[in-house]
Parts: C-alpha cells; structure tokens; sequence
C-alpha cells in the first residue's frame, strides 16, 4: 500500500507540475512568474481577503447560486477532510510499524479506525450531500444536463461516487451496519478487501485529478488568486 | 516518423488565459445571462451563414461554458499529456472553422466574465484567441474582414475622408487649435450619428468650455479591429493609437471628452496596451463630465423632458471599464444627469448596470452578424417597452443605431436617443446637422 501511495503521490506531484508547464507556455517558472505578476498588481485587494472569502469561502459562487455553493463547499471540504483524515490514520500506523511490539502503539493502531469513525461519519455525509446535487442537477436541470458533454463530466463524477461508495461499503463490511451495527468493531475479513479496493482507488482518483476535469481544483483558485478576486 | 505540430498554437494567449481555460468549473451561469445564447434559445435568431441549422445540441455551442471546454479540448490534443507522449493529435482544419464561427457569435459584453464563479475574464480571453485565430487563417467572420483594409485606406471604417472629419462641424462652433481639454468624435459621431457630435460640442461652447479637436488628424480608436481579434493586422491598431496620442500630446491636452463608449473604452484599456510611453491625459466620458458639472451648478436645464425614460449601460462604458477603474461614476453619473432634467420620469429597467443586457452590436457582430446583433437589440427593446418607457436612452451612438435598427424592425412607438442629444436640447440648443455628404 506504501508503494501505491508513492506512486499516487509521484504521479499527483507530476500532474501538477505538468499543468504549470502547460499554464507556462513550455515552461513552469514563466507561469510562476506571471502568476505572482499578476496577484500582487496594485488594483487587487489584499491576497488574504481573496484567499479567506474568494478561494476558501468560495464568494462569487455563494453570490450566484446557493445551491451551488452547497455542492461544490460539500464536495470539496467533504473530500479535504476525509483525506485528511486518511492521513492522520496513516500516521498512526506509521509509529506502530516503526516499533510493533510497543502495547499502547499496538492498541492505538488498532484501534485508529474507531476513533476517527465520527468525523468520518460526518464528512462522508458532507461529501455525500454534495456529490448528490451534482448528480441531481445533471439529472434535472435541463441545461446542465445537456452542457456535461461527452459523458466526460459523467465518469468524473462517477468515479468520485465510486471512492465515496467504496468508503462505505468498506466501513458498512467492517462495522456489520445491516445485521449488529457496532461502530467499534475491529475489521474483519470482508471489510479488509473492500477497504483496500477503497484505499486503491482512492489513490487512483487522487493520481489522476490534475489530469481530470478536477483540475480546476487547483487552477480555479489560483486564478481567483491571480485576478484578485475577479470581475 | 514526424510528429505533428500542434495544430492550434498558445499565440497571444498569457499564461493567466492558458489556465483560465482550465479553470471553468462549467457551473452553467454563464448560460443565464449570455445575450447571444438568450437568442438563439429563444429562436430569435438562425445561424450565419443560413445552410447551418440549430439543433437542440448545437446551440450549447454559442456559450461561453462550451467555447472554453472546445478549446480546452483543442489546447489538451496540442498541449496535453498524450501530446507530450505521443505528439499533438492533429484537429481537422474545419472543426476549428466551426470553433472559431461559434466564436465570432458573441459581443464581447462581458457579462459572463461578471458572473463567472471561476473569475474568467471572457472578454480578454475572446479577443486573444480571436487574435490568434485570425492569424491561424480561421478569422474574424464575415465582412469584419474588411475593417483593416478600411482602416488603413480610409483612417475609418465607414470609408469617410479624413478632411471631411469636422464636415458636421456647425459654423458658428467655436474650438482651440491647442488646449488643455479636446472632445475626441470618434468615426460613428463623425460619418454616422452626427447629432451626437454636433451635440457635445453645442453644450461645451455654452458652457463655456474650451476645446480642441484633431480634426483630420484623428484616427478611429481601433476598437473594431481589437474586438474581432484584428490587433496586429497591418499593425493598424497600434499606428492609429500613436496617431491620436500624439496627436492629442502636441495640442497640450489634459482632458479628452468622449462621447462614444467604445472610443473611450478603447482610451482607457487598450491605447495604454499598444503605445509605448505614458499617456499624458484623463478620458472622460461626457456623461461623467456632466455629472460633474452638474454638481458645480454649471448645468442649468431649460426644457422639460416630459416623458419616461429609461437607461441603456453600454458595455463599454459600464461593465468594461469598471472592472478596470473601479469607478462606480461609469453607472451613476449618467442616471444623475437623467433624473436632473425638468419634468422627467426616469425608470430603470431590467438588467442594469454591471448585470446590463447587450444590444448586440460589440465584438463586430454589428457588421460580422448583424442578424444577431439585430435579434438580441429587439430584447433590450422589449426591455425598455415593459417598463413603459417613452424613451430608451443609451450613452454610446453604436448601441443607439442597433437599438434604433431594432426598433424599426419591431414597429416600435419608443424613441431612441442619446443622454448628449438630450442634454443638448434640455439646455435648448440648436441640434441641427449641417449639410454635409454623410448626413443620412
């Protein structure tokens, strides 16, 4: 899993780097260059405020459609903070492999699943609440729906379905939710390979986002940075 | 074996506009206020040239969210991934016609640059690829392509003589050959709606003001040909800025007083991009001037309006240039003219001021596309006739000949006129047009 994380991780690190380039005209300084340029011009407010209201509280959304903000506040800090989380559960095993006969080591990294299994909950619920309306509204308003081209706008948000999906499947299998709902259960052998297959293809989607129509998680943002907030 | 070339180059394009092109998160917005595409899903208006049809999938086309994804698929084949791998995939010459055809069909207002969620600044980025195109051989559209042959022939694009540039002059007008203040005409005024030159230059004699003009010495601002991605073209666009500029330089001037939107929109935003050097003067609008002047008491109106008027924002002096100057007197200045004049009942209508609907004439689609142009003037008419206006009023003469074209094409009883015409004749002086061989 180490391996695959790595490779996830060179592969995101790439994508990123690829997109400057890209951004750059062939060369990723000569985007960096115009990008700093262009965010410390005299006319735009002060990088903080867009950052703070622009970037992380995504203003110009809010002012157009609530219920847009809804779904891209859901999707996006739904999707932080379970990665987050993965991490600081990465982190606890990090300690235990380092020094596996340690007792309270050996305790904790058994048992890190159950303590983050409430904000865990709680995200999943977030990020389900978000990857919902954009299902819907491709499903119901009419113009969205003609506008997701190509289905191209269809596999992303299905592949994200699917880490979400898999995330449950794989938490549903581990605490037995249809038959004796135990939220501190220990993982057993069906949850084991459902939370790999998550775990996999959660790194997979990760890998790919510079690459994918999610790339505008990176570049959106960047330019709000850049044009001081916008029009 | 050879890899390809890209087939469609970042030429024009900075690296802001590169990631812009990713940076759409296709929330759709843009659709709810696109003038180009309200018309065509509306069914005002058919596709140019006529053997093309709109079909419920094609006319997602005319959106700015479906132009950034094609080109955004253009940039990927040429620039992207697979294309470093394997070589640019090449695109067939006609899919970028076809792009490039979609492209030309917008007006540059910019509104969906307002209300783009991801802060895409469209105009900009229209004009760039516009230019880009143009030099690919896929541009501009239409009888836009005439423009800088005309230019360059003509100084304008209404084929006007340069000595007749003050032909609509009245004799009794008084003007400086040198001055700190210069009223720049601009080729509409001068060869097409002469009653707004002869206007500006009635209320600056009453008042008093001294001016200069440049006369034959004035070159159009070349807005034209920036807005149809024409910019480099003969490198008429940044000859005729030096012109003026330098023009304006030598008579000592300090203020320039427009009356057209689009040449003061061009003063502000683009003459600083092709002139090297510092441009000694302010533009300003005479909407704003007026303002000014009213609140030091120098406008004192005589004639009562007597009707219901309602206001237009051009683009180009609203939206564009607030973005640029962050000066809200763009919008507020010419209502606080309008509701100083006697007996007037000023209304606003429907979509206003930076939010403002297009009249369609911008981004050469008056000339390029003038069944456009027309189609999405009739809805800014419809605007003005649901709120009963008697007059629909605007600040820019090109926004008033699409508006008046619109009118008479609907049968319209509303008067279409300029707040300079207005004020002229509330001040109660004599608009009239010398005989002159442009008088229409």
């Amino acid at each position: 899993m180490l391996a695959i994380s790595i490779v996830a991780i060179v592969v995101f690190l790439f994508g990123i780097y690829f997109n400057f380039r890209k951004w750059g005209n062939g060369s990723a300084m000569n985007f960096w260059r115009n990008f700093v340029e262009m965010a410390r011009r005299e006319e735009n407010p002060s990088i903080l405020n867009t950052i703070v209201m622009d970037v992380l509280l995504l203003r110009r959304t809010y002012q157009r459609s609530k219920v847009r903000w809804i779904m891209h506040m859901a999707i996006f800090y739904g999707f932080v903070a379970l990665f987050i989380l993965t991490m600081v559960a990465f982190a606890f095993e990090i300690p235990y492999l380092m020094n596996p006969t340690d007792e309270l080591l050996k305790q904790v990294h058994q048992n890190r699943e159950n303590y983050l299994a409430v904000p865990n909950y709680i995200f999943s619920g977030v990020l389900t609440l978000g990857i919902a309306i954009a299902i819907l509204r491709r499903g119901f308003i009419k113009e969205t729906r003609e506008t997701s081209l190509a289905g191209y706008d269809w596999l992303w948000i299905g592949f994200l379905a699917l880490v979400l999906i898999t995330g449950f499947a794989a938490d549903f299998a581990r605490t037995q939710v249809f038959s004796d709902f135990n939220l501190y259960a220990k993982p057993n052998d069906t949850s084991i390979p459902i939370a790999t297959f998550h775990v996999v293809i959660s790194l997979v989607f990760f890998a790919l986002l510079p690459f994918s129509k999610f790339v505008h998680i990176f570049a959106t943002p960047l330019l709000i940075i850049a044009k001081g907030g916008g029009k | 074996m050879a890899r390809e070339t890209p087939s469609i180059t970042t030429d024009y394009l900075t690296p802001t506009q590169l990631l812009e092109i990713d940076a759409c998160t296709r929330c759709g917005e843009c659709l709810n206020w696109c003038p180009v595409y309200n018309v065509v899903d509306r069914g005002m208006y058919t596709f140019a040239p006529k053997d093309k049809e709109i079909t419920p999938k094609t006319k997602y086309e005319f959106t700015p969210l479906k132009k950034i994804k094609t080109l955004r698929d253009f940039m990927n084949q040429s620039y992207g991934l697979r294309a470093k791998l394997f070589g640019p995939k090449k695109i067939d010459n006609a899919a970028i016609q076809e792009f490039s055809e979609f492209l030309y069909h917008c007006s540059t207002c910019g509104v969906c640059a307002n209300v783009c969620e991801s802060g895409i600044d469209t105009v900009e980025l229209w004009e760039a690829i516009r230019a880009n195109l143009v030099k690919r051989g896929n541009g501009p559209f239409g009888k836009q392509s005439f423009f800088p042959k005309l230019m360059a022939k003509y100084g304008n694009p209404y084929q006007g003589k340069q000595e007749d540039r003050l032909c609509w002059l009245p004799e009794d007008i008084k003007f400086a050959d040198n001055s700190e203040n210069a009223y720049f005409v601009g080729c509409t005024a001068t060869f097409r709606q002469q009653v707004l030159a002869v206007s500006t230059v009635r209320i600056l004699n009453h008042l008093g003001i001294e001016f200069t003009m440049l006369g034959p010495d004035e070159w159009c601002c070349g807005s034209a040909l920036i807005r149809t991605g024409q910019r480099e073209t003969e490198n008429v666009v940044r000859e005729f800025a030096k012109r003026n500029i330098e023009g304006l330089k030598e008579k000592g001037v300090k203020n320039v007083y427009f009356a057209c939107a689009g040449c003061y929109r061009a003063s502000v935003i683009d003459w600083p991009k092709y002139y090297e050097g510092k441009i000694p003067f302010k533009s300003i609008h005479m909407a704003v001037y007026m303002s000014e002047l009213l609140k030091e008491g120098k406008l004192k109106w005589k004639h009562p309006i007597n009707k219901t008027v309602t206001y237009h924002d051009p683009c180009h002096l609203g939206r564009h240039v607030f973005s640029e100057i962050k000066d809200e007197r763009v919008f507020e200045s010419p209502r606080e003219v309008y509701k100083s004049f006697p007996e007037i009942n000023f209304i606003e209508m429907e979509r206003i001021k930076e939010m403002q609907r297009c009249c369609g004439a911008g981004g050469g689609c008056k000339a390029g596309i003038p069944d456009m142009a027309l189609s999405i003037a009739k809805t800014r008419v419809e605007d003005a006739q649901n709120v009963n206006a008697d007059i629909l009023s605007s600040t820019c003469p090109f926004c008033r000949r699409n508006l008046m074209d619109a009118r008479d094409a609907m049968k319209a009883e509303i008067e279409v006129e300029d707040l300079v015409v207005l004020a002229a004749k509330s001040l109660g002086l004599d608009v009239t047009i010398p005989p002159n061989p442009y008088i229409s």
